[in-house]
């Protein structure tokens, strides 16, 4: 079979428990239905494991997140690496199963890992079993080795990677990068991350608990390999032409680089959708305190672009002085920002940049882990929690100096942080008001307050992941007004935006590159780039049903573990507590206004495809 | 005569130089933008309005709604009118 270019070619498979390793070709059939990143990954998740397993007598409800049984596989696609490429600086993480939700695992990050680990000499690497001892893989040029990390376990995601970073830079290694995880995941916290480039995060679902699980406490890469292409001279057009493009349209070319995405933390509050205090308000008055242009007037040092991106939404940022001192730091993004800051009614910025400098040096998902301490602040001011379980700390809202305290706690599993480590839903079913948990699915939902938004409320409800925005960010059009816009609080449409963004995501996380181009770049876009880096023939329907495929493939896996409609829900605070004040006070979602014409849509009973579905889509089931 | 706010965000702010301004209106978006002009500059009119209408490449917001789904807009005392370029995230 004629290999696809674009791709390196290779898949590595890596057993920690009998430290086996080996390679498979990138199967050029898979990558026609499937791409590569989240796509494949799912492939190889389904097909590979739990059909097996299941063949095997294992009920996948049996499938322990944190057993070796898990799968752990870190993807890159044909577009990840390619210099000239849509910001191509990403890539995909996946898993059988997440520790915090159930489901399946899946996070998203940035910075150079991905195109790195295809210099390195692969597509993908996949993570079998457990070792019984901590350790490191390496993989250079090509060369891959499991090693002793036994004096990396415990140390903290800067120190674990600058050692790596030296030990294959004294051995002659180029293009270097390392993902690790911190003494969160090494805990097995349920909502710790994956941190690569020091302050990049695959954060959502758990993967880092999955990492340190499996004793996997990093993955170094280097390598010089080159990618090959289809047709290197019509990519050099097609690039030059969407580059300009993106250069020309005000969000990737003027907003997202002056700001960051801490850019919409006062639009989200204008209309009246930034979740205040474990949501129980929509509106923020300290909102302009904590926003994009506070940071950029009092912290920034300067943008950090990820590798090969035309966009270079990231932040670096320095507090100089004071309790919060730190003197370099990156981000915080608009949902660590609203997470520790808003959703914890913290109004301190300083405090916040803190507190996500600590997730990162920690491993932690900065989502989850502002979002289970605001639950647990609510869970505090309302009497559930003995004093004596805070050891001290007074977890009420807007304690700035609380939030920094409960964070590295959450990391070392050390007090009331063992409670923290939980997650929200945990939590909050311990000490006895489930409702207070602001998840799907056992997800923490993000920044945006679906009754001020309404089509994000749909998107929360059925993201395959859980509680998710990117999943389908149907926000672009209902605030931003790209492709076009719709009115926030209407329902109408948004089952057909949802599902169009879900699908069309889908494609982009199984290229793998970001979801930022996205605000330019289009599903025609993504078929000539595509066509001319691998040497497809898609057309822009081919896209958009390669899309369909992949999230029905996910949403077919998930039945398994018993998700159906009845998790396609949201919390009782957002369908039941109208907001109190602002621009929507008196709002709530109704989702039965959206979910019914959504599942027509998407045919699925119950929340799950039909098999007619499934045979339309090529997936056999 | 109703007084309003006007705000700026983002890169606004940079371009004229105030995050905010207050201003007594007829209780229509163009007078009162107009009013605002007089304070940040002739070329704030052309910030807001193209061929006589709101510009859709920026976001407008009364009381935190977008305009385009308002209809006539009639301002009243103590009304936010709130102005975004086209902006991004995550």
């Amino acid at each position: 079979m004629a290999q696809y270019k674009g791709y390196v070619g290779k898949i590595l498979y890596v057993n920690l428990t009998d430290k086996s390793i080996r390679e498979e070709p990138i199967d050029p059939k898979v990558a026609e239905k499937y791409i590569g990143g989240k796509g494949y990954a799912l492939y190889l998740l389904y097909y590979k494991y739990l059909k097996e397993y299941m063949k095997k007598g294992i009920s996948p409800k049996d499938i322990n997140p944190l057993g070796p049984e898990n799968v752990l596989i870190f993807a890159t696609g044909p577009i990840t690496g390619v210099a000239g490429a849509p910001s191509p600086g990403r890539y995909h993480v996946m898993a059988l199963r997440s520790p915090l939700t159930g489901s399946i695992a899946s996070a998203n990050s940035g910075g150079e890992f991905g195109p790195f680990l295809k210099f390195a000499g692969y597509d993908m690497v996949v993570i079998e079993g457990a070792s019984e001892k901590p350790v490191y893989l390496e993989i250079v040029d090509g060369h891959v080795e499991i090693k002793d990390a036994s004096d990396l376990w415990g140390k903290n995601v800067f120190d674990t990677t600058r050692i790596l970073k030296k030990r294959v830079a004294e051995k002659g290694g180029k293009n270097i990068s390392v993902a690790c995880i911190g003494p969160a995941g090494e805990n097995q916290v349920l909502i710790s991350a994956i941190v690569n480039d020091e302050h990049r995060a695959a954060g959502r679902t758990g993967v880092g608990a999955i990492m340190g699980s499996k004793k996997l406490k990093a993955i170094v890469v280097s390598g010089t390999r080159q990618i090959e292409l289809a047709d290197p001279e019509a990519f050099r057009q097609l690039s030059k032409s969407l580059v300009e493009r993106m250069r020309k349209n005000p969000v990737t070319g003027e907003g997202l680089p002056k700001y960051g995405t801490a850019v919409l933390v006062n639009i989200i509050n204008q209309i009246g959708a930034f979740p205040y205090k474990n949501w129980q308000g929509a509106y923020n008055p300290d909102g302009e305190k904590i926003s994009g242009e506070t940071l950029a007037e009092k912290y920034l040092i300067k943008r950090r672009p990820c590798w090969g991106c035309q966009i270079g939404c990231g932040r670096v940022v320095s507090v100089k002085f004071g309790p919060y001192q730190i003197l370099y730091s990156e981000g915080p993004e608009y949902e660590s920002i609203w997470a520790l800051g808003s959703d914890t009614g913290v109004a301190d910025l300083e405090a916040i940049i803190k507190a996500n400098h600590l997730c990162d040096e920690l491993g932690l998902d900065t989502i989850s882990m502002g979002s289970t301490i605001a639950a647990a602040m609510e869970l505090y001011e309302k009497g559930y929690i003995p004093e004596e379980d805070l050891q001290g700390i007074d977890l009420k809202f807007s304690n700035p100096a609380a939030l920094v305290e409960a964070v590295w706690r959450t990391a070392y599993k050390s007090g009331f942080g063992k409670m923290l480590a939980l997650g929200s839903k945990r939590l909050t079913e311990v000490y006895g008001a489930p409702e207070l948990s602001m998840s799907v699915k056992g997800l923490e939902m993000p920044a945006y307050d679906p009754r001020g938004i309404k089509g994000i409320g749909l998107e929360y409800a059925t993201a395959n992941r859980g509680g998710c925005h990117v999943t389908g960010y149907s926000v672009s059009a209902e605030v931003l007004g790209i492709p076009q816009k719709m009115d926030p609080l209407s329902y109408e449409g948004k089952a057909a935006l949802v599902k169009a963004f879900q699908d069309f995501t889908s494609v982009v996380n199984s290229a793998v590159n970001c979801l930022f181009v996205t605000f330019e770049v289009n599903a025609k876009d993504y078929a000539d780039l595509f066509n001319t880096i691998a040497g497809f023939n898609f057309t822009e329907d081919d896209i958009m049903k390669i899309g369909e495929r992949i999230y029905n493939l996910e949403r077919w896996m998930m039945h398994f573990y018993g998700f159906s409609a009845k998790d396609d829900t949201l919390p009782k605070r957002l369908l039941t507590e109208p907001v109190p004040e602002g621009p929507t006070k008196g709002q709530v979602v109704e989702l039965d206004k959206m979910l019914p014409e959504y599942y027509k849509l998407r045919g699925w009973v119950d929340g799950v495809p039909t098999l007619e579905k499934l045979k339309e889509l090529g997936i056999e089931p | 005569m109703p007084r309003v706010k006007i705000k700026l965000f983002a890169t606004l702010r940079e371009r004229y130089g105030r995050s905010e301004v207050e201003v007594e209106c007829d209780g229509t978006l163009r007078d009162a933008v107009e009013k605002a002009a007089g304070l940040l500059g002739e070329d704030f009119i052309g910030e807001v309005f193209s061929d006589g209408k709101p510009r859709d490449d920026r976001i407008i917001l009364v009381n935190g709604r977008h305009i385009q789904f308002l209809g006539e807009v009639s301002l009243r005392d103590g009304d936010v009118v709130a102005i975004f370029p086209p902006l991004a995230g995550g």
